[in-house]
């Protein structure tokens, strides 16, 4: 049966349209579905950044609550039972005279100095103990402590009119440094280490150096730059940006920034001032 | 002056790609003499100046096949697979040799080879949808589509090939009833089509060229 011409006509136009219709929805489809995909993408990007920061808030933690605990024990017992040690050495030397009473001092006095190099690791090891004093008091203390062991020298450097960073901060920027100081005396053979921090009204800035043997930039991205890879996650975590600089025979730089206005929020809700 | 509507839009598109020569990609490049030839073939059969026979149906026929061959290796080259390249110049190979076929033996070469159109745009829309279908399961996660020119051009493409394919099904008959709203429709449909066709081609000249920019700025 054949169309009127009329009829083919409007076949041909009314085809026309809905063929370009077709191409209409075929192009508004793909700008959707790409649109969709890319909020997917990114919604799991954001997931997984999350999680990323709650398995490292968990895995602090964890950390914190253990050195806490070795911080506790070192104290009530290990100091404890050396402090009895050292008494009743006392009780024998009464009954001792000429060289066997020095000894005995002697050894009172080393027992003495280990009881207080016990107690000052244990402050340095607990969260709480860092959060009463606050960060500058305890680098001044690791500091001194450091420099009566002899085994690098450690220079302390503060600028500006001193501020709370909030505790969490704190206790995260002192274990960077804690960090670092094992870096520099385990691998870098350095043999002074400074730290530097500036307090201005609007950036926080934390420059820790060494004149150590360096490294090469690749080992960032290593499996053996665990530990340098920590501090750049850590800082990122209470909202800080950690530059690391080093090559080989010129030491390690790593400088810390930080905005104290701006409020870091924890995966659990509490804000990077909080007690936590 | 809006009967050649047309063929100021390609003049446009020439001039963009002109411009943008510089910083367009290599499979991009093939434009410019392609959009060259169009703007000097339409012009002269504005002029009247190829007609033989009577007729402009022979330059049509060929005109036509060179716009397939150009814009299937243009949606060959933005995929990388050489299997797939492969398949497409087959395609393409048989096309062309169907249109020879249809230009000498079955509707001539003074006649619009209406059949071999259809052929040649049906495997257009084809290239294009496999190209979009691919295009979503393989995109980057970075890609910004509204941005990026050969989802532009392969859009042009798209629309002037369905554009034409119920114009060339029904032009043979409607030639020889001599219908005059045919005839209406014989410069409307054309003219939308390339107005469509061209505008996205700039567009994605103009895409092109400033994503350039921005790299060598970068």
């Amino acid at each position: 049966m054949l169309f009127k011409d009329e009829e083919l006509i409007l076949l041909i136009i009314t085809g026309t349209a809905i063929l370009m219709l077709l191409g209409v929805f075929i192009v508004s489809f793909l700008l959707v579905y790409q649109r969709k995909q890319n909020k997917n993408l990114f919604e799991k990007e954001q997931l997984k950044s999350s999680f990323q920061q709650e398995l490292l808030k968990t895995r602090m933690e964890i950390q914190e609550e253990t050195l806490n605990y070795v911080s506790r024990e070192l104290h009530d017992n290990v100091t404890q039972v050396l402090s009895f040690v050292k008494l009743n050495l006392g009780v024998l030397g009464k009954n001792l005279d000429g060289n066997e009473k020095i000894k005995i001092n002697d050894n009172r006095e080393l027992i003495a100095q280990s009881i207080s190099d016990l107690r000052n690791l244990s402050k340095s090891l607990s969260f709480e103990h860092i959060s009463a004093i606050g960060l500058v008091k305890t680098l001044e203390m690791e500091a001194d402590r450091i420099n009566r062991s002899g085994i690098i020298n450690l220079s302390l450097l503060v600028e500006g009119d001193t501020y709370a960073l909030g505790e969490q901060r704190e206790l995260v920027l002192f274990r960077i440094f804690q960090e670092a100081l094992n870096n520099a005396l385990k691998h870098a053979q350095a043999a002074n280490f400074k730290i530097s921090l500036y307090y201005k009204e609007q950036m926080f800035n934390l420059t820790i150096e060494d004149d150590g043997v360096g490294f090469q930039p690749e080992l960032l991205n290593d499996k053996s730059g665990s530990g340098l890879r920590n501090i750049i996650n850590r800082a990122a975590l209470i909202g800080a940006k950690a530059v690391i600089n080093s090559a080989p025979g010129n030491g390690c730089n790593i400088k810390l920034s930080l905005n104290p206005l701006v409020q870091e929020t924890y995966a659990n809700g509490t804000y990077s001032n909080s007690p936590g | 002056m809006l009967d050649y509507i047309y063929f100021y839009f390609e003049f446009l598109a020439f001039s963009v790609c002109l411009y943008t020569y510089k910083k367009l990609d290599r499979n991009f490049k093939v434009f410019l003499p392609f959009l060259a030839f169009v703007v000097v073939y339409e012009f002269a059969n504005i002029k009247n100046w190829l007609l033989w026979h009577h007729t402009n149906a022979w330059c049509n026929n060929l005109e036509s096949i060179i716009e397939i061959i150009i814009y299937s290796r243009f949606l060959a080259s933005l995929d990388k697979r050489k299997e797939y390249r492969k398949k497409i110049n087959i395609a393409l190979c048989i096309i062309v040799v169907f249109s020879f076929i249809d230009m000498l033996f079955i509707q001539g070469l003074f006649m619009m080879n209406t059949i071999a159109m259809v052929f040649q745009y049906c495997l257009l829309t084809i290239l294009v949808c496999l190209y979009y279908f691919n295009l979503i399961n393989n995109v980057d996660e970075s890609l910004d589509i509204i941005r990026y020119p050969p989802f532009w051009a392969a859009a042009g493409i798209l629309f002037y090939a369905l554009a034409f394919i119920f114009y060339h099904i029904a032009f043979s008959y409607m030639v020889y009833k001599q219908n005059y709203h045919f005839y209406i429709l014989a410069h409307v449909i054309p003219n939308i089509a390339c107005l469509i066709l061209y505008s996205l081609l700039s567009t994605a000249f103009i895409y092109q060229y400033k994503q350039a920019k921005s790299v060598n700025n970068a």
